[in-house]
C-alpha cells in the first residue's frame, strides 16, 4: 500500500478550493479510495482517482467569500470581477464607447490586414514557385515584353539544357472564346489547355480524381464552382461534355478541383489535356521549371544569345521570367493571369492598416487613462487604507480582461457574420481564414487592452506619491504626449478624408465626362458561339452563316431598332497593329486599331471631320481605313486623299476614307491616342443594337425572341453599354469606397479621443465651472472655455495634414490624363466637417457641465 | 425550499447513516450505496449531500480517530438527529399512504 501514495498536488488543489473545515475528511476519503483502486491498472487508477478529485469541486464544498472578512485568492478574483462590472455599469457611456472603439478598430485592421496578407502570400500555394519560370521575348529593343512560346519562336529544345527540369505549354481560352457544352447547353468558362505535367508545376488542390487524369486525352478536370454551375447537384464525375473553341471535342469529367484560392494569380474553370488535339490556335505560353532557382541567370544568358543571333528577329531578346514576380511586376499582360498586383496600392493599404491599429490603441488608452485619472481620489483612498499597488493593478487588469472578453466575442461574431457582405461591398476577392483571422482579432484586442492598462497604471502610480487626498483632487491637466497623439490621430483622419473625397470626385468626373460618343440606348448580345472553320465542320459553318443572315435581317428591319453593328465597342478593345505611312521610309509603329463597320458610326454617333464613314458600299475586310484626328496629326497627314497606310500584317496599302473627331475608346486615365478604324467583323462577334429611346424593354424582348429562334437551348444574356462604361471604373470605385470607410472610422475614433479629453477636463474643473458661473459666466462662456484648447489641437492637425494629403492625392491624380484639379473648397469642406465633428464630441459632455446649477457643482468634491 | 423536504439520494444516505452507525463516514456511505442500492456515485457527491443534510439539521457529525490507511487523517462520523428521524418517518408515511390509495396494485400484490 505504501508504495503508491496519492499525488501531493491534490492536497494543494483541494486546499485551494475546498472549505477548510471539510478538507481533512475529504482528503482522508480520497486517500482511502486511492488504496481501494490499487487492484486496477495504473492508467485506470489515475483516471478514476482524478475524476473523483475533480468531482469535489462543487458548490456545497468550495469556499464561499460572501461575508468572509479574510479573502482567499478565489474570492479576491470574484470580488475584482464584481468591482469591475459595477464600475463599468456606472460609467456606461465610457464602457460603450471603449467597446465600440475596440471593435471597430480591430475589425477594420483585420479586414485590411487580411487583404495585405492575401497579396503578400500570392501564389504561395505552389510549393515549386521559386523554380517556375515563364518564357518571354522582346522582339525589338523598343517593344514591350511578350509572353510567347519562345521555344517555337527560336526553335529552342528545352531538353538540351541541363538547368531545366521540365517544360509545359499552356493555351488560355477566355469565356468568350471557348464553350463548354453539357446536354446541348453552352456554358462560358475560362479554360486552360495544358500538358499533363500541369500538376507537377502547380499545386491546385484536387477534391476528386487523380492528378494524372490529364494523361488521358479524353479527360477534362473542372473546378468545384464551375461543376456546380454546369451540373447543379448531379455528380460531375464521369459526365460526358463537349468543348468547342477553334477545335471541337468530346471529353469526360475525370477530376474536380477545389475552389481556386484568392491568393492565386492563375484562375480557371476547367483544364483540357493539350495532346487531345494536334493544334490549338491560341498562342501558348512556355512554362519552364528549373532544377535550381539560382541557375536562372545562367540559362537566360544562353537564351539571349540564341535570340540575338536569330535571323528572323534580329536584335531580339529571349529569357525566362520568374513566375513569382509576374504578379507584382506585371511585365506583360496576358489573359492566363487573372490579376496583377499593385505595389503602390499595397503599400498604402498596409500603411492604413497600421495607422488604424495605432489610432485604435491610442484612442482606447486615452479613454481608459481619462477614466482612471478622474478616479484619482478613490485610488488614493484605497491605497491609504492598505490596498497595495498589486491590488490596484489587478483591479485594472480584471477590468481590461472583461473588456477583452466582450470585445473579442462581439468582434468575432460581427466579423464572421459581416465578412462576406463587406468583402463584396468593396469588391475584393478574398478567402476567409477563420482560425488565423480570429487569432489576429483576439491578439490585437489583447494587445490594446494590455498596453492601455500598463500606460494607465504607470500614469496613476506617478501621481500616487502624494497621498494628500483632500487637497489634490485630480488637478492633472492632459499631458503633452496625449495631446500630440491626438494631433497625430486627427492628421491621419484628415488625410484619409481627403483621399476619399478626391477619389470620389475624380470618379464622378470620369463617369460624367463626355466620351465623345453616344452611350445610352445601346445593348449587345452574343448570338453565335465560336464558329468552327469551314474546313473542320462545313455543315455547321453553313448553318451559322444562314442564321446570321436571318438575325441581321430581322434586327435591322425592326421599327424601334435604329442601327445594328458587329463592331468592337470603344471600351479598351483596341489592339496594337503595326502601321506606317506607305510613302515613308521609316519602320512600322504599333497603332491602336479598333474593328468597326458601318453600324458602329450610327450607334456611337461619332462625328466625321473629313471624308466619310464606312457605308453599305464598302465590304467587310475592305482595304480601307478611317483614322481619328490624333492619328492624322501623328502621321502628319495633310490631305487624306494623298496618304495611304501600310499594315505590317498583310503588307497591303490601305486607303484612308475619312477622319473622325477624337473620342475616348479606353479608360479615361489614358489620353486619346491615334486610332485606326478598320472594317473588320466576324460572324461570332457580339451584335450591338441601338434602340429608340424608351423602347428598352420591348426591344430586349424582341432580341431575346430571335435569340431563342436560333439558340433554342442557349442562355440569353444582354449587356448595356452604359453599364460596361461604368464597370470600367470599378477599380477607382473600390479605392474610393475603401477610403470612405476608413475615413469614417478614423473620424469616429478621433472624436472618441477628443471626447475622452473633454471628459477628463470637465471632471477636473467642475468646481471651477461653478465659481465661474457664480461670477456671471454664461453656459456659452463655459463651452468656449473647454472647446478652445481642444480645437487648437484639431487646427494644428489640419495644418499638418492638408499639405500631406494634397501631395499624396496629387501623386494619385497624376496617373490620370483626364483629371480634376484639387480645389480650395474641397479642403475647406473637409476642415469644416472635421471641426464640426470635433465640436460635436466636445459639446456632448461640456453641455452637461455648463448647464449644471453652480450650487451642485460647488458642492461636488 | 421547504426545510423538511428531502431528495431521493438524501433519503437513501440518511437511511444508510442509520444503518452504518459508527461506520457512517463518506467513503463507507458511498460503498454501501453501491452494495445496497446499486447506485454508483462519486465521493464528492456523497460529501456534497451529507453537507447539505447537516446544514438542514437532519444529521450531526463528530470527528473519529486518525488512522494509518487514511494517511493519518480523521474520519467525520455522521449520526442522525431527531429531526432527521422525523423526516424519514414522514417520507415513509407519505409513500405508504400513497400505496394504500392505489387499489389495483394493492390487490395484485395481495
Amino acid at each position: 500500500m505504501g508504495k503508491s501514495k496519492p499525488p501531493k498536488i491534490v492536497d494543494r488543489l483541494l486546499g485551494f478550493f475546498i472549505k477548510g473545515e471539510l478538507l481533512e475528511e475529504v482528503l482522508g476519503d480520497l486517500y482511502e479510495y486511492h488504496a481501494e483502486l490499487s487492484g486496477s491498472s495504473p492508467w485506470k487508477r489515475k483516471v478514476f482517482y482524478w475524476f473523483h478529485v475533480l468531482n469535489f469541486i462543487r458548490p456545497e464544498l468550495v469556499k464561499k467569500i460572501v461575508g468572509q472578512m479574510k479573502l482567499n485568492n478565489l474570492g479576491m478574483i470574484q470580488l475584482l470581477f464584481k468591482l469591475s462590472f459595477r464600475h463599468m455599469r456606472k460609467k456606461i457611456l465610457i464602457t460603450v464607447i471603449s467597446l465600440i472603439t475596440l471593435i471597430t478598430g480591430v475589425l477594420s485592421f483585420q479586414l485590411t490586414f487580411s487583404w495585405v496578407q492575401n497579396e503578400l502570400s500570392m501564389d504561395d500555394l505552389h510549393s515549386k514557385r521559386d523554380r517556375i519560370t515563364v518564357g518571354v521575348a522582346r522582339l525589338s529593343p523598343e517593344s514591350n515584353l511578350i509572353a510567347f512560346s519562345i521555344s517555337g519562336l527560336y526553335q529552342i529544345d528545352y531538353t538540351e539544357y541541363p538547368e531545366i527540369e521540365k517544360s509545359m505549354f499552356i493555351h488560355t481560352y477566355m469565356p468568350d472564346e471557348i464553350k463548354f457544352y453539357s446536354d446541348g447547353v453552352a456554358y462560358g468558362g475560362k479554360g486552360l489547355v495544358v500538358d499533363s505535367t500541369f500538376f507537377d508545376f502547380f499545386d491546385f488542390k484536387l477534391r476528386v480524381g487523380l492528378e494524372d487524369a490529364l494523361a488521358s486525352p479524353t479527360n477534362v478536370m473542372i473546378t468545384k464552382d464551375f461543376a456546380h454551375k454546369v451540373f447543379g447537384d448531379e455528380d460531375p464525375m464521369g459526365q460526358i461534355i463537349e468543348i468547342t473553341c477553334d477545335q471541337k471535342g468530346t471529353y469526360q469529367v475525370a477530376g474536380i478541383l477545389d475552389k481556386i484560392p484568392s491568393n492565386s494569380s492563375i484562375v480557371f474553370d476547367f483544364l483540357i489535356p493539350r495532346h487531345s488535339k494536334s493544334f490549338w490556335r491560341r498562342a501558348p505560353q512556355d512554362f519552364i521549371m528549373l532544377k535550381d532557382g539560382n541557375s536562372l541567370l545562367q540559362i537566360n544568358n544562353k537564351l539571349t544569345e540564341i535570340a540575338g543571333s536569330s535571323e528572323r528577329f534580329l536584335n531580339s531578346e529571349a529569357f525566362l521570367y520568374p513566375f513569382r514576380e509576374v504578379y507584382d511586376d506585371k511585365p506583360f499582360n496576358i489573359t492566363l493571369f487573372s490579376k496583377y498586383g499593385n505595389a503602390g496600392n499595397l503599400k498604402t493599404v498596409t500603411l492604413i492598416a497600421w495607422a488604424l491599429l495605432l489610432i485604435t490603441i491610442i484612442c482606447y488608452t486615452n479613454l481608459q487613462t481619462s477614466v482612471q485619472l478622474a478616479e484619482m481620489n478613490k485610488v488614493k483612498l484605497k491605497h491609504l487604507i492598505g490596498a497595495s499597488k498589486r491590488h490596484l493593478v489587478s483591479e485594472w487588469m480584471v477590468r481590461g480582461f472583461i473588456y477583452f472578453l466582450i470585445a473579442t466575442a462581439s468582434s468575432l461574431i460581427l466579423y464572421h457574420s459581416l465578412y462576406s457582405g463587406f468583402v463584396d461591398f468593396i469588391g475584393l476577392n478574398l478567402d476567409k481564414q477563420s482560425l488565423s483571422d480570429s487569432l489576429v482579432i483576439a491578439g490585437v484586442i489583447l494587445l490594446s487592452v494590455l498596453l492601455s492598462s500598463l500606460i494607465a497604471s504607470s500614469n496613476v502610480f506617478r501621481r500616487l506619491v502624494n497621498l494628500d487626498v483632500q487637497k489634490e483632487k485630480n488637478t492633472h491637466a492632459i499631458g503633452q504626449p496625449r495631446r500630440l497623439m491626438a494631433i497625430f490621430q486627427y492628421a491621419i483622419t484628415v488625410v484619409l478624408l481627403i483621399g476619399s473625397v478626391i477619389v470620389a470626385l475624380q470618379l464622378r468626373f470620369m463617369q460624367n465626362k463626355d466620351l465623345g460618343i453616344h452611350q445610352t440606348e445601346i445593348v449587345s448580345t452574343g448570338f453565335f458561339d465560336v464558329i468552327p472553320d469551314a474546313r473542320q465542320d462545313s455543315a455547321k459553318r453553313a448553318e451559322v452563316e444562314r442564321n446570321h443572315k436571318y438575325v441581321m435581317d430581322r434586327l435591322s428591319k425592326h421599327a424601334d431598332i435604329l442601327a445594328v453593328s458587329q463592331a468592337k465597342e470603344p471600351l479598351g478593345f483596341a489592339y496594337d497593329l503595326p502601321f506606317k505611312l506607305s510613302s515613308s521610309p521609316e519602320g512600322f509603329i504599333p497603332i491602336k486599331t479598333l474593328n468597326s463597320d458601318p453600324g458602329f458610326f450610327k450607334i456611337f454617333e461619332t462625328s466625321i471631320i473629313e471624308g466619310r464613314f464606312f457605308d453599305e458600299t464598302d465590304e467587310n475586310y475592305a482595304i480601307k481605313l478611317i483614322i481619328n484626328e490624333s492619328a492624322k496629326k501623328f502621321f502628319k497627314i495633310q490631305n487624306i486623299e494623298d496618304a495611304r497606310l501600310t499594315s505590317k500584317i498583310n503588307n497591303e496599302s490601305y486607303q484612308i476614307v475619312g477622319v473622325v473627331k477624337d473620342f475616348h475608346f479606353e479608360h479615361l486615365s489614358q489620353e486619346i491616342q491615334p486610332l485606326i478604324l478598320t472594317y473588320f467583323t466576324r460572324l461570332d462577334n457580339e451584335i450591338i443594337v441601338r434602340y429608340r429611346n424608351g423602347t428598352a424593354k420591348k426591344t430586349l424582348e424582341f432580341v431575346e425572341g430571335i435569340y431563342r429562334e436560333v439558340n433554342p437551348k442557349g442562355i440569353f444574356t444582354a449587356s448595356f453599354f452604359e453599364d460596361k462604361v461604368a464597370a470600367q471604373y470599378a477599380k477607382e470605385e473600390k479605392v474610393g469606397r475603401l477610403y470612405a470607410i476608413f475615413g469614417f472610422i478614423a473620424i469616429l475614433l478621433s472624436s472618441v479621443t477628443l471626447f475622452s479629453f473633454v471628459y477628463h477636463e470637465t471632471n477636473r474643473r467642475t468646481k471651477e465651472v461653478g465659481v465661474r458661473k457664480v461670477n456671471g459666466a454664461s453656459p456659452a462662456d463655459i463651452f468656449k472655455l473647454f472647446s478652445l484648447s481642444f480645437l487648437k489641437s484639431v487646427v494644428v492637425a489640419l495644418f499638418l495634414s492638408i499639405p500631406l494629403g494634397w501631395y499624396v492625392m496629387e501623386q494619385w491624380l497624376s496617373d490620370f490624363s483626364n483629371r480634376i484639379e484639387q480645389e480650395f473648397w474641397i479642403y475647406a469642406t473637409i476642415s469644416g466637417i472635421v471641426l464640426f465633428w470635433a465640436l460635436a464630441a466636445i459639446f456632448w459632455h461640456t453641455f452637461k457641465v455648463a448647464r449644471v446649477n453652480p450650487v451642485q457643482s460647488l458642492r461636488y468634491e | 425550499m421547504s426545510k423538511d423536504h428531502i431528495g431521493e439520494l438524501e433519503e437513501l444516505i440518511l437511511l444508510l447513516i442509520v444503518m452504518l452507525k459508527e461506520e457512517a463516514y463518506g467513503l463507507a456511505i458511498r460503498k454501501s450505496l453501491k452494495d445496497q442500492a446499486n447506485r454508483n456515485v462519486t465521493i464528492g457527491a456523497v460529501h456534497g449531500t451529507v453537507n447539505r443534510l447537516e446544514k438542514k439539521g437532519f444529521i450531526e457529525s463528530t470527528m473519529g480517530g486518525a488512522t494509518e490507511e487514511r494517511g493519518g487523517r480523521r474520519k467525520r462520523i455522521f449520526s442522525i438527529t431527531a429531526s432527521g428521524k422525523n423526516v424519514l418517518q414522514k417520507s415513509r408515511d407519505v409513500k405508504v399512504n400513497l400505496w394504500k390509495q392505489i387499489p389495483e396494485l394493492a390487490i395484485k400484490n395481495a
